[in-house]
């Protein structure tokens, strides 16, 4: 409905007629209209006329006596002239039938090539689906070596790892023994004080480590008077004496 | 208050035969002893179309079909057309035209003594084909390697007689053409042609259908 009122309202507004198909009542929304192109008036020519307009006489529209004369005569050579030809037409068709040129022939010849065709097509199909199924076959088995090894590879990795975490865990089990705890704080920390350690030493040969700067125990309580210099050389940007050993050595 | 009875509800349609001047044949015959058997009939028509030659039908047998209006009914003739006996035929459709006159005793000799008769229709044996035709002939011709004639340019001629000239048959011949040429309406002879109308010819063409003019009924008009 609101289709309708809408195309009404805009065709009183412009003024052309925008829908020209014909409206009986505007109660019934007709889907003809949804169709940009308006249907032909009055009926499909194949359907039958209605009762009324079976019987209407035609009046036919009047002639001139010397068109009348001429035509009389024309249209009956005109018609000899077509039959005839149709006649002529008929024979040359049958000529080439009977000569093979016609369209059974035609059709017969393409039903044979056809059917070759599909012979030849059918054969190489087949021929495709074996070399096909073949070589799915050593894909297939391919595949699953290939799954295989892998499936193998991972079981041995897990293997491996398994070994090595147990190996770890064992580790760090023993190691826990050392393991510096809430309990044992006090006690390491003394340990560690006691037993101070510098990583920058000389080694010589025989295997006597020289440190730089040597270890010192922490002192606990008051630290007594100072004896001699300790002087941590750590703490201080390293001497460059690089260049000069080489120009001295040079 | 009237009765309703079948004449109420029919209607009659079409034009009436306004160029009829005469009766039905069941109104001539119905009034004839043994319904006109070995009376003589002619059409108006014929009479003014071809007012040399005689044209009749001589009853031989009539069986009117029993409607109330005499419209309907066979008359087997022996039907004289245009001074040609044709033999013995049946008339059943043509009867509701009211066109026919008896023919009274005292003419009957005037008319059975006339021996003008009608002319054989020559119309010629062949054709000249349509150029296109014979061009296309031509070059199939050289294709082949076959020899192209001038016969090969003209093809016998098949007539096409309309269904109302049936019974003219065997009066029409074809003969050889005498004056050929490219145009098939100069090699026919119009009067020849148009003597099939008489001197009373038709107020319009209608159909220019090629064969026989025949009736395709395109929808079922029920019968009541």
């Amino acid at each position: 409905m609101a289709l309708v009122n809408r195309c009404l309202s805009l065709s009183s507004t412009s003024g052309l007629p925008l829908l020209r198909a014909p409206l009986p009542s505007l109660n019934v929304l007709s889907s003809r209209n949804l169709g940009r192109r308006p249907p032909k008036p009055g009926k499909p020519p194949i359907l039958p006329p209605s009762k009324k307009v079976l019987y209407k006489v035609v009046h036919p529209e009047w002639m001139k006596p010397e068109d009348v004369k001429e035509l009389l005569w024309r249209r009956h050579t005109y018609n000899n002239a077509v039959v005839s030809l149709r006649h002529v037409f008929k024979a040359e068709i049958e000529a080439k039938e009977a000569a093979g040129l016609g369209i059974e022939a035609l059709k017969a010849r393409e039903k044979e090539e056809l059917d070759a065709l599909l012979v030849e097509n059918e054969k190489h199909n087949q021929q495709k689906a074996q070399q096909r199924e073949a070589e799915e076959k050593d894909a297939y088995e391919k595949l699953k070596t290939e799954f295989l090894e892998d499936i193998e590879k991972r079981l041995a990795k897990e293997e491996q790892n398994a070994k090595e975490r147990t190996t770890e865990v064992l580790q760090l089990i023993e190691e826990s023994q050392n393991f510096v705890t809430k309990d044992n704080l006090d006690v390491k920390l003394k340990e560690a004080l006691d037993n101070p350690i510098v990583f920058d030493y000389c080694i010589d040969l025989n295997g006597q480590k020289f440190p730089d700067p040597l270890p010192l125990k922490y002192v606990e309580g008051t630290p007594t008077r100072q004896k001699g210099r300790a002087f941590d050389r750590s703490l201080v940007q390293p001497r460059k004496n690089a260049p000069k050993e080489a120009a001295s050595s040079a | 208050m009237s009765v309703p009875s079948a004449v109420d509800k029919i209607r009659f349609l079409g034009n009436h035969d306004f160029s009829s001047q005469g009766k039905f044949m069941w109104e001539i015959l119905c009034q004839l002893r043994n319904l006109g058997q070995g009376r003589i009939v002619t059409k108006n028509e014929w009479l003014q179309k071809w007012p040399t030659q005689p044209s009749y039908l001589k009853i031989v047998k009539a069986r009117p079909g029993m409607d109330r209006w005499l419209q309907t009914g066979v008359v087997w003739v022996e039907w004289t057309f245009r001074g040609r006996n044709l033999g013995i035929y049946e008339f059943s459709r043509d009867l509701h035209r009211s066109d026919w006159r008896l023919v009274h005793k005292h003419e009957e000799a005037e008319l059975l003594n006339n021996k003008n008769a009608m002319e054989e229709m020559i119309l010629p044996d062949s054709f000249p084909l349509p150029p296109l035709q014979v061009l296309l002939a031509k070059k199939d011709a050289q294709k082949n390697n076959q020899p192209f004639t001038e016969a090969q340019t003209r093809a016998p001629l098949e007539l096409s007689i309309d269904p109302q000239f049936a019974m003219l048959k065997p009066f029409i011949k074809q003969a050889p053409v005498t004056k050929k040429s490219h145009n098939i309406y100069d090699e026919v002879d119009p009067e020849a042609l148009l003597d099939l109308y008489g001197e009373k010819l038709p107020v319009k063409v209608e159909s220019w259908t090629p064969g026989p003019a025949g009736i395709t009924p395109r929808f079922h008009i029920p019968q009541q």
